[in-house]
């Protein structure tokens, strides 16, 4: 696995942890470097004071030319394990004593003494000290020490930051395990929300700023882009509802384009049929009429075929004439009228079953109303009739009046039929359209039109197997005066 | 050689050009009977480097260091070899005298075995004056001498009487007392 690839947490840790052993790792071989050479310098002046010693004690021994007496003194080195050879030079740079340590087998002097100092030579520390005596150089000694003291001493420190480089590795470990976090977590926290976002497609969810530096200003990036995402999104949407409903108007207005096609073209086939076929049932209605007063004393069932033939022209000139009406609307001639009065002679001209029972509630008091009232009673008569037609088991019809605001007389008929459905409710005014077996559904549209052109309004309200309440709206004569 | 630049070191040159021509087989360091007295003379020159004497037997500060030979002279030519040295910033003199008389200026007062049957009267006069002794006779030191050369393995040794050394007044180095063979007067 390539480093670029391993998570942001393994990454910090790897490079805390890293940093740390480096800079432990530098810092050691600092010390260490700088040691040795401290080690170095000491040892070095330590074996100088030796030699100087060793010299100032063997003045005696030079000035009085007695080997034995310096061989004794140099001996005492034994003491220090470190020197291996030591000798003393006389005045005339001549061996004149030496000392070898125990075990040292190829133990070869220099001819001559080095100048006055000290050299590191192929592992071994050599002292040069030149022996004066009442300010005279009376001799020099030679000492070389081997160097198992600097080593012990380097292996030591070596040893020591091992220790430390694994102990600070553990430490940085632990550490960076711990402080990556304040780095990561924000970042962790980051693409978490950014995978949230992408997800749920939720474009309100907003990343948690822990503070401001870069990952902060990326945080706020983050967040300001989602502030415009979430714009443009609440935008689009909005446009596409504005496009949707501008869509579903452009249809309604082409449906009612058509619609409006369709009804100027039945206008024209209705006003035809209408006009011709009235005449003909005229003539049938009177022809009717003949045959039953001249036909008095017929046997019964002649007179129930005439009675049939009757109602069925009746009702066939009402077609006709709901045709016609929807052919052409007749200009309103209004007057003022009594309401009541109008009421009742329309409900004079209906033809209620048997099993209906008509309620008059209406009061003595209601306010004239200022109508055409042929087109207003026909309205009615439409209405009445459709409210006992929708209970063809029987019921009863309630007719009330009341006065409404703005100078309005309201209307309501109610009866207790089969109710009519809330799709059929949207689609009664439109021509053509019927639930009954027979007529050919212009009544309610013929209804609605003459109640607008007097000025008023028609509603309806409906609960299936409860009942149908219309309710006509008209201008009182107060109200239009 | 940069010792050849100043004069202490041709003198050092020539002592041992001296000594080496004398002891040609054996080396510097084995000094010859024959060169006896050289090496006599060369220690004694040493011991005013190795004893240290009270203020008082100086006249001052740049009187010279005193050596005096008793006696008859066996030393010959063999002063030369210190000739014009210093010791202890002194200038170093040689003196023969005849009699204990002028004993009282020298610091070291050589007996030489001439004088062996008078030693009593000699070490007698010397007393208090701050005078080492040093001489070369069978039980000199114990006789009451502070210094007594004498011969082992070919070499020149010598014994010292530490008592009569603290006698004279003298303080010796530790240095010198290491090399010599210490005696006591009782010890005989």
């Amino acid at each position: 696995m390539r480093f670029r690839d391993i998570s942001i947490k393994r990454k910090l840790m790897v490079l805390l942890t890293v940093s740390s052993i480096a800079t432990v790792f530098l810092a050691s071989t600092a010390f260490i470097a700088n040691d040795l050479l401290e080690a170095r310098r000491v040892l070095s002046q330590d074996l100088s004071v030796l030699a100087e010693v060793v010299g100032s004690n063997s003045t005696a021994a030079l000035a009085f030319q007695d080997r034995d007496s310096a061989e004794e003194i140099l001996s005492a080195l034994r003491a220090e394990k470190g020197v291996v050879l030591a000798g003393i030079y006389d005045s005339r740079d001549e061996l004149f004593a030496t000392y070898v340590r125990e075990g040292i087998e190829n133990s070869t002097f220099p001819g001559a003494p080095e100048k006055d100092g000290y050299s590191f030579e192929d592992g071994y520390l050599v002292v040069s000290k030149e022996i004066e005596l009442d300010r005279s150089k009376v001799g020099t000694v030679f000492v070389m020490s081997d160097l198992e003291e600097l080593y012990d001493h380097l292996q030591w420190y070596a040893n020591i930051a091992l220790v430390i480089v694994v102990a600070s590795f553990f430490a940085a470990f632990g550490l960076s395990a711990r402080l990556q976090r304040t780095v990561s977590d924000p970042v962790l926290n980051l693409a978490e929300t950014a995978k949230l976002v992408s997800d749920k497609k939720d474009y309100s969810i907003r990343a948690v700023k822990a503070g401001n530096d870069e990952l902060g200003t990326l945080v706020d990036g983050f967040n300001g882009m989602l502030d415009q995402i979430q714009n443009r999104d609440a935008e689009l949407r909005e446009t596409n509802r504005m496009l949707e409903m501008k869509m579903k108007q452009l249809m309604e207005a082409q449906e009612e384009l058509l619609r409006q096609e369709k009804l100027a073209m039945l206008g024209q086939l209705s006003g035809s049929v209408g006009h011709e076929l009235r005449n003909p049932l005229g003539v049938i209605s009177n022809a009717v009429y003949f045959l039953q007063t001249v036909e008095a004393e017929a046997d019964e069932t002649v007179k129930e075929y005439l009675d049939i033939i009757k109602d069925e022209v009746t009702n066939s000139q009402r077609i006709v004439s709901d045709l016609l009406d929807f052919a052409r609307t007749k200009t309103p001639q209004p007057q003022v009228i009594s309401s009541r009065d109008l009421i009742e002679k329309s409900l004079q001209k209906c033809s209620i079953p048997e099993n209906v029972t008509v309620k008059n509630e209406l009061s003595a008091t209601l306010p004239s109303i200022r109508v055409d009232p042929l087109q207003v009673s026909q309205v009615l008569l439409n209405i009445i009739t459709n409210a006992a037609q929708a209970m063809p088991e029987g019921g009863s019809i309630e007719i009330r009046g009341a006065e409404a605001n703005g100078g309005a007389l309201a209307i309501s008929v109610k009866d207790t039929g089969t109710g009519i459905s809330p799709e059929d409710i949207e689609k009664m005014f439109q021509p053509l359209y019927t639930t009954k077996a027979r007529g050919i559904g212009l009544g309610m549209t013929v209804s609605k039109n003459l109640t607008e052109a007097n000025g008023g309004t028609i509603g309806v309200s409906s609960k299936l197997d409860e009942g149908t309440t219309v309710i006509l709206t008209l201008p009182t004569s107060e109200g239009v005066a | 050689m940069a010792v050849l630049n100043n004069i202490r070191g041709k003198v050092y040159v020539a002592v041992v050009a001296a000594l080496c021509l004398a002891a040609a087989p054996a080396g510097y360091a084995e000094h010859t009977l024959s060169r006896e007295y050289e090496i006599k003379a060369a220690f004694l020159y040493n011991f005013l480097k190795f004893v240290e004497w009270p203020e008082e037997a100086y006249t001052d500060e740049n009187s010279p260091g005193t050596i005096c030979v008793l006696g008859a002279d066996p030393f010959g030519e063999a002063f030369d070899v210190i000739e014009g040295k210093t010791a202890r910033g002194r200038s170093i003199r040689v003196r023969r005298i005849r009699g204990v008389a002028g004993a009282g200026e020298c610091h070291i007062l050589f007996i030489g075995s001439s004088e062996a049957s008078r030693l009593k009267e000699v070490f007698r006069a010397a007393e208090g004056e701050g005078v080492l002794t040093v001489g070369e006779t069978k039980d000199f030191a114990r006789s009451g001498g502070a210094v007594n050369f004498f011969i082992k393995k070919d070499k020149v040794r010598f014994e010292i009487n530490v008592d009569a050394v603290e006698k004279a007044g003298l303080k010796m180095s530790s240095k010198l007392l290491n090399l010599a063979v210490i005696v006591r007067e009782d010890d005989r």
